[in-house]
């Protein structure tokens, strides 16, 4: 899985010389806590003749997040502008924002993503594209200007929706365990085989190693309100499962 | 007994046409169900097709009126799916409509005419519907007495039909769609009760943002079960917030554990939410033999639940009551008991007790044929096998039902799951007023809890002036007391009707561990109230944990009446040994009425509670942490030991979850 597939792409952004008033406005309509901070560059004219003119990127400056307004806005915090005596309101976002200088790509993989954001103790990451514009022609690329592009925004929120989602929680289905002794998978290739003879979709499968690197069970939600001809079939195959809460001393097949 | 029915106006919906809905053999949805299930009614007396007083006709939805629960194109492609095309080209077209819209699967496949047998079942519901809340389009010439009140809709009912894919044997929602037309049509707000053992997610879904439609669910959990949704934080959003009720109640509930959950939480929702018609779907699979899950209730259970909707129609819905069938997949044995139990509450008949000889005659059979196979999924579903015989009387024999090992265990974590609800979704006063049966308080009566030292007279009045007029303030109301006085118009921000309010006020008068503190006018009208009530369900293990909770009439605000009234509740001296605590939750406040946004409202509450020494306090209690202008407030009082007071705290900040109930 990689950014691309789990990132927002519907941005509300602002740009440097905007006032954190706005900014605060947004972040307030909104209910979330990270502005990306973007320019528009505008490449018209930077491409080789016959080309068709390109719209304005939404090139990436830094990210203001309801922390930075918090602090900005507290009556204590020490700032330049307190020699102008400027409400805070009326300060620029460029003054206040980050730099956002660890971002990702969109090719970035989900778990690197993810490794990222938890070490550096962060909420967000943008995901950028970078650019080369100017005179196209290959010998001069030093002179080439190099644009952060945004393209969309990586938060915390978005990985475990794709967590959620992986788990085929979003979709109508029941879910069945099957104990994979000793990491042997066979019983879970046979009950998908199973599972795709009697048109039963499967919502999602789940075999990670929770210890010494092996899967001892799998987790499978399947798309059917009616699995007992399933379950019929796997019994005869003498393939163990575990279905609803049948954790009864007496239970036989469990 | 024909006369009685005409009495009650009750109706039946049903159409032959409606036996089409049928996915073939083999499969656990069998259209012979209701038609078991109608012979027994004739069989059996109950009701007969050709009495014109007893039936309504039903017509075909419209695409129109469909639309409005589902989208376009999956319309469009049901219909294609529906026609018998065999063209080779089309198979490739057809085969990608049946993935994409959710027909690929075993469940609910593709079927020639599915279209119009669908539009035909949602016709149906809509009708009733429409018939109910004098609609055009439900019945034609119906004078205001002849106005059926209640309409039953056994083929309707299929609740997991989302607005742009089929799912779980449904196809088109008829109670989304009816719905949906009712709220374009007119200002009715509308209860769906859900009893089936599957989570009633497409109507959920369609309805999860819209505070004009409250669906609860009552359902076998989805921990294992299909559809897997169907959590109590599922609330609703935005708007919707708190319209949206769920219970998933653990595999092997049975019976008293059932019935004790549907008593505790119905009724306060239904008072709160106030709605005009209610429209329940008794899927019947929560029944023991049921095939498909676990939650092994028997006859007594669902009638239970049958009699509690329509005394909840009754109660709160002058009568109008919708009920539709669902889910129920022992064909024979259940259905046909379990619905005629649903026409025959409705209409005020009596059950026989026996089962006709002819119908079990006819019908038996029908059973012996899938017995084995039946038996076969009960074993493979984990459920103990079902005794091999088929039954001659309505109810259930309670021999037939061995008791589930581990029922202690089960009762009790649906009774937590009962508590969280109620702490999430019933509105304190209104939760004080329908204490919930285990929670009689041991302790002597909070009356004589406040006045261990030794004040004389139990109740005291003051008379309050304020520029609107002169206020009598009394605190320790007795029921007699309350009984004598009236709930002004103004008073309804909870129950929504000042004679809902009324009630309610004289229910927590006649509770020996509630004070109730009235603010009435001379003429005995009552503006304003403050209860003191034990500390629900999440506070349960501390010591002297009260909640006060406080109404004030919308037209006697902003005079000084709430604080004065607070002041007035809480100047025992005794308090001083409590915790007082009060929680703010900003969908509850009248925002509209005192034209203040969430925040301003929230400041005002601070402020009013402030001035009894109450201050806020950071915590994780789910409802509090759900919304940023939400407030806890509380005050500890002087006398409270340390020990008590940091467990309180503890409690304020513990996981938000069952466990720390």
């Amino acid at each position: 899985m990689i950014v691309s597939e789990v990132m927002t792409t519907r941005l509300v952004t602002v740009t440097p010389d905007d006032t954190l008033s706005h900014a605060a406005n947004l972040l307030r309509q909104y209910q979330f806590h990270h502005l990306p901070v973007v320019k528009a560059k505008n490449t018209i004219g930077m491409r080789e003749p016959g080309q068709a003119p390109r719209k304005a990127l939404p090139v990436l400056e830094g990210l203001l997040t309801s922390n930075d307004i918090d602090l900005a806005s507290s009556p204590g915090s020490w700032s330049s502008s307190d020699v102008l005596q400027q409400p805070w309101q009326e300060r620029r976002v460029v003054e206040v924002m980050h730099r956002a200088t660890i971002r990702v790509s969109p090719t970035t993989s989900v778990a690197a993503a993810a490794q990222i954001l938890v070490e550096r103790g962060l909420n967000a990451l943008p995901v950028v594209e970078y650019e080369r514009v100017g005179n196209a022609s290959q010998e001069k690329i030093d002179e080439d200007e190099t644009l952060a592009v945004l393209v969309g925004l990586l938060t915390r929120s978005d990985l475990l929706m794709a967590l959620a989602r992986s788990l085929g929680a979003f979709e109508p289905g029941m879910q069945l365990t099957i104990p994979l002794p000793l990491g042997d998978l066979t019983p879970l290739a046979q009950t998908l085989l199973l599972a795709a003879e009697l048109h039963i979709q499967v919502r999602s499968v789940l075999a990670a190693p929770l210890e010494a690197g092996i899967p001892l069970v799998a987790t499978v939600r399947l798309g059917t309100i009616h699995p007992a001809p399933l379950l019929v079939r796997l019994q005869e195959a003498h393939i163990q499962y575990a279905f609803a809460d049948l954790q009864r001393e007496s239970d036989g097949h469990v | 007994m024909s006369k009685a029915k005409v009495d009650c106006r009750a109706r039946l919906i049903f159409d032959p046409g409606e036996l089409d809905y049928n996915f073939g053999p083999g499969h656990p949805l069998q259209p012979q169900r209701i038609a078991a299930l109608m012979d027994l009614l004739e069989t059996s007396g109950l009701w007969h097709r050709a009495d014109e007083h007893t039936r309504l006709p039903l017509r075909s939805a419209t695409i129109e009126e469909l639309s409005m629960a589902h989208t376009t194109d999956y319309i469009t492609a049901v219909q294609t799916l529906s026609s018998i095309d065999g063209e080779v080209a089309l198979q490739k077209e057809r085969s990608r409509l049946a993935i994409k819209y959710g027909f690929a699967d075993g469940d609910t496949p593709a079927l020639p005419h599915m279209h119009e047998v669908c539009a035909r079942i949602a016709g149906g519901t809509l009708v009733a519907l429409n018939a109910i809340i004098g609609l055009p389009g439900g019945e034609t010439s119906t004078s205001e007495e002849e106005q059926p009140l209640h309409v039953f809709h056994p083929a309707g009912g299929l609740h997991h039909a989302w607005a742009e894919r089929a799912s779980g044997f449904c196809v088109y929602n008829d109670i989304s769609v009816a719905i949906a037309n009712a709220l374009r049509a007119s200002e009715t707000k509308i209860l769906y009760i859900d009893f089936d053992a599957h989570h009633g997610d497409g109507v959920q879904r369609s309805f999860y943002d819209e505070p004009r439609v409250m669906t609860i669910s009552l359902h076998e959990t989805g921990r294992y079960l299909f559809p897997g949704t169907g959590d109590v934080l599922e609330l609703g959003n935005g708007l919707g917030r708190g319209y949206s009720v769920n219970v998933p109640l653990e595999p092997f509930t049975e019976d008293d554990s059932y019935i004790e959950a549907i008593d505790s939480l119905l009724s306060p929702l239904v008072i709160t939410f106030a709605p005009d018609v209610i429209i329940t779907q008794h899927g019947c699979d929560t029944h023991a033999w049921d095939p498909l899950t676990h939650l092994s209730l028997t006859m007594r259970g669902i009638q239970a639940q049958i009699k509690l909707a329509h005394q909840l129609a009754h109660t709160y819905c002058q009568g109008r009551w919708v009920a539709l069938g669902g889910g129920g997949y022992d064909l024979y044995r259940v259905v046909p008991r379990a619905w005629s139990m649903v026409w025959a509450e409705m209409s005020d008949q009596t059950l026989p007790a026996h089962l006709p000889e002819e119908w079990i005659v006819r019908w038996q059979p029908m059973w012996r044929d899938i017995e084995s196979q039946e038996e076969a999924e009960q074993q493979v579903m984990g459920k103990a096998s079902s005794p091999a015989t088929f039954p001659t009387q309505f109810q259930d024999r309670p021999e037939d039902f061995p008791a589930q090992p581990r029922q202690w265990s089960i009762s009790s974590t649906n009774r937590h799951t009962v508590a969280l609800v109620r702490h999430l979704l019933v509105p304190p006063s209104i939760r004080q007023a329908f204490p919930s049966i285990q929670r009689q308080s041991p302790l002597a009566g909070l009356v004589d809890l406040l006045h261990l030292r030794g004040s004389s007279t139990l109740s005291r009045s003051k008379t309050l002036e304020t520029a609107t007029g002169p206020l009598l303030l009394r605190d320790f109301c007795p029921p007699s007391m309350v009984e004598r006085l009236s709930a002004d118009e103004g008073l309804r921000a909870f129950a929504r009707l000042p004679e809902r309010e009324h009630q309610l006020l004289l229910s927590i008068a006649k509770r020996p561990d509630c004070a109730l503190a009235l603010a009435h006018t001379p003429a005995g009208e009552i503006v304003g109230e403050v209860t003191i009530a034990p500390g629900d369900e999440w506070w349960d293990g501390l010591e002297n944990v009260y909640e006060v909770a406080i109404e004030v009439s919308s037209h006697w605000r902003g005079i000084g009446v709430a604080r004065n009234l607070l002041a007035f509740a809480l100047e025992l001296d005794a308090l001083e040994d409590m915790i007082l605590f009060a929680l703010g939750l900003s969908w509850h406040w009248d925002t509209e009425g005192i034209g203040l946004n969430v925040y301003r409202y929230r400041e005002l509450i601070l402020r009013l509670f402030a001035t009894q020494g109450f201050v806020e306090y950071p915590t994780t209690e789910p409802n509090v942490s759900m919304e940023p202008a939400n407030i806890l407030l509380a005050r500890i009082g002087k006398r409270v030991d340390q020990r008590n007071a940091s467990r309180f705290y503890n409690r304020l900040l513990s996981s938000p979850d069952l466990s720390g109930m």
